[in-house]
């Protein structure tokens, strides 16, 4: 959508936005300036979709009412439900509305998926679609670096499926990408940073619930792969503690069932077909809680064990 | 009389005829149906009209994901059930299901697919504090509690004085809402039920799985003037467009057994729910081709209100009841709906007494305390 900002601009202004995220195809609406140009700048790199393509997600951003818009202006977003948890922001984090609203919707909306809240990078074994991609998904505690590891692997040749919702097919057990941008947070934003320069970065939203809050975005080949599967071979749960010479434990059986169980955010919701894809998972994929003291450390034990479950 | 957008009726009444249609158009109706309350029905029933995963790319996904929504709240009925029999097994009491739980429980053709977020039941009035402690003992918890507010203050009070059910109850370790009901119209309204009758008339289930076993439903005409009293009498009509549907299933189900009807007409009357009756049967016919019989249709007539109340309600009701797609205009529907908004707690309480209740909710809202 990058080469036609104005085209953007005025159909996100008439609530016909229509890009793809992944599998889904979401239609967007805001008319607030501040937002048109924070989505454009993040989002800037995602295809948009046709006329002829199925809009699975709709939402609307806009000010709460006429006054404020301009005066102490404040934000919310409407996905049309009777029961949504949105709540008003500043005019200045709309897009943390906008993100919220979508994950909102995709995480409580897509019982066709078997959903874990993880991060999710793949490594193509070739360039072959018929050649299929393995897949590293990464879960645990939010704070535990999930999304520091998730960014490191993204931006070192991996392609980036997800930092919020993996997304599962409960037949074939194939992940399917939702790349999405990844949202730092106050400390890891440095570290960020100067690894991958500026220009990947969306501007700092200060004082949010969270702190800092920057967006990476999305690297451009994650994007053009965005339809292409992959094969989950390796489960790690990081933990990030300061000073650590590194650490692995592997999980088997039980508990590594209930590791992934505990991952996933809707299969109460799904009930058998999530019972049985997770104990197949559990005799084919192999679990570790990986504890490290650098990001280095982590990406480089992350592909020693991906080399060591081929 | 404005009917319901097109498309969304098609989807209601007649899925297998939704063929042909353009990426846009599906995408406008499946939000109209999920935005209804009726898309995992939507989604059986194109799935049973065959070809369903054949009608558009990625429309699919979305339909499975309403499908197993639907399913899943089936399941968790009914382990619910089973687990509220497991605290009164050793009671001689009689628990009447009401809603969600009564139609699966007596296989009422709309439980396909309706989600319930609650189970309901109704118990004798004498009987509601052994209850309400019993539930408490066996892991049930005041739903406001569970949300880490005090429990008790005005809006306890306010229930347990003037309303037809006890304050929600949730399970501590399923997070699941049961309200218990001593009667089905709160005591303060233009209206009420007598709930020594409905008990009395209560049918049991009959049905080969355990977990419904010893449960009682409403007798149908009962049933049905609670799904009615729901919508029309006690509820605000706007977003009520499911409880039409229900009620639409209703129809069709129960209208043919003989002197179903007759039955109905005279319940209504003993029970004073004609005028909610009759706005039911005018509107599910209306709007939703329910086969409401011609001479039923005569028979509710003089149920009516005066001609200038029912030429607004026929303006309000349907803007109300029809659920408006995000990206268009909706400003007829927001009127209509605070105006019903406004009759539905005309309807529940004196003048006096929704004044004072009014002003307390307002009063509270200024301070900036979060209002039912």
């Amino acid at each position: 959508m990058q080469e036609n900002r104005a085209q953007v601009t005025r159909d996100l202004n008439r609530g016909k936005l229509k890009f793809k995220v992944g599998p889904f195809v979401a239609r967007i609406g805001t008319s607030y300036p501040l937002l048109q140009r924070d989505f454009l700048d993040i989002y800037g790199g995602y295809p948009l979709a046709g006329p002829d393509e199925f809009a699975h997600f709709n939402l609307k951003v806009d000010p709460v009412s006429l006054l404020r818009r301009w005066f102490k202006p404040k934000v919310i977003a409407d996905g049309g439900f009777i029961a949504s948890p949105f709540v008003p922001l500043p005019g200045d984090l709309s897009i943390l509305a906008l993100e919220m609203g979508l994950n909102w919707q995709v995480g409580t909306k897509s019982d066709q998926y078997l959903i874990y809240h993880s991060g999710v990078v793949a490594r193509d074994t070739g360039p072959d679609e018929g050649q299929p991609s393995r897949a590293v998904l990464m879960a645990g505690e939010s704070g535990a670096g999930k999304s520091t590891l998730t960014a490191g692997l993204a931006y070192s040749g991996w392609r980036l499926f997800s930092d919020e919702f993996a997304l599962m097919d409960t037949d074939d057990l194939l992940l399917y990408p939702y790349p999405r941008p990844i949202s730092l947070k106050n400390q890891s934003i440095n570290v960020m940073v100067e690894r991958l320069g500026e220009e990947v970065f969306s501007r700092p939203f200060l004082n949010t619930i969270k702190g800092t809050i920057r967006y990476l975005k999305v690297p451009a080949e994650s994007l053009r792969q965005g339809h292409r599967p992959a094969q989950l071979d390796l489960v790690v749960f990081p933990n990030y503690v300061e000073g650590s010479p590194g650490h692995i434990e592997e999980f088997v059986g039980a508990e590594a069932f209930a590791m992934l169980r505990g991952a996933s955010v809707n299969s109460d919701r799904l009930g058998r077909p999530a019972f049985d894809a997770i104990s197949e998972l559990v005799g084919r994929c192999r679990f570790y809680g990986l504890q490290y003291g650098s990001l280095d450390m982590a990406i480089k034990m992350v592909e020693d064990l991906m080399e060591e479950t081929r | 009389m404005k009917g319901l957008p097109a498309d969304l009726k098609t989807l209601i009444v007649s899925p297998q005829s939704a063929k042909g249609w353009s990426a846009e158009r599906w995408s406008r109706a499946v939000y109209l149906a999920q935005s209804g309350g009726v898309l995992s029905r939507v989604a059986i029933d194109l799935a049973a009209a065959g070809g369903r995963a054949e009608l558009i790319p990625g429309l699919e996904g979305s339909l499975l994901s309403a499908e197993r929504n639907g399913a899943q709240s089936q399941v968790r009925l009914s382990w619910e059930m089973d687990r509220i029999k497991r605290v009164f097994w050793d009671r001689d009491l009689k628990i009447v299901l009401l809603k969600g739980a009564a139609y699966l429980a007596a296989g009422i053709p709309c439980t396909r697919g309706r989600l319930s977020s609650d189970i309901d039941i109704l118990v004798a009035k004498d009987e509601l504090a052994n209850v309400e402690q019993a539930l408490l003992d066996a892991g049930w918890m005041s739903a406001k509690e569970k949300q880490g507010e005090e429990s008790g203050g005005y809006d306890d009070e306010y229930y347990r004085r003037w309303m037809h059910e006890i304050p929600p109850l949730v399970n501590n370790e399923r997070n699941t809402v049961i309200d218990v009901h001593h009667t089905i119209l709160p005591p303060t309204g233009r209206v009420t039920a007598d709930a020594v009758e409905l008990l009395g008339q209560a049918v049991p289930v009959e049905s080969e799985l355990r977990e419904r076993q010893g449960y009682y439903v409403l007798c149908d005409a009962d049933m049905f003037l609670h799904s009615v009293v729901h919508l029309f009498q006690d509820g605000e009509i706007r977003g009520g467009l499911r409880d039409l549907v229900d009620q639409t299933e209703m129809i069709g189900h129960f209208g043919e057994r003989a002197d179903f009807w007759d039955r109905l007409i005279a319940r209504a009357e003993v029970m004073g729910l004609g005028r909610p009756l009759f706005y039911s049967l005018r509107y599910a016919s209306a709007l939703l081709d329910a086969p409401v019989p011609d001479s039923a249709l005569k028979a509710s007539q003089r149920f009516g209100p005066p001609l200038p109340v029912r030429l607004l309600m026929d303006m309000l009701v349907p803007r109300a009841l029809a659920p408006v797609y995000l990206f268009e205009s909706n400003h007829g529907a927001d009127i209509a709906g605070e105006l019903l908004y406004i009759r539905s707690h005309w309807l529940r309480m004196p003048p006096l007494m929704l004044a004072r209740h009014l002003a307390i909710k307002a009063w509270r809202r200024i301070g900036g305390e979060k209002t039912a």
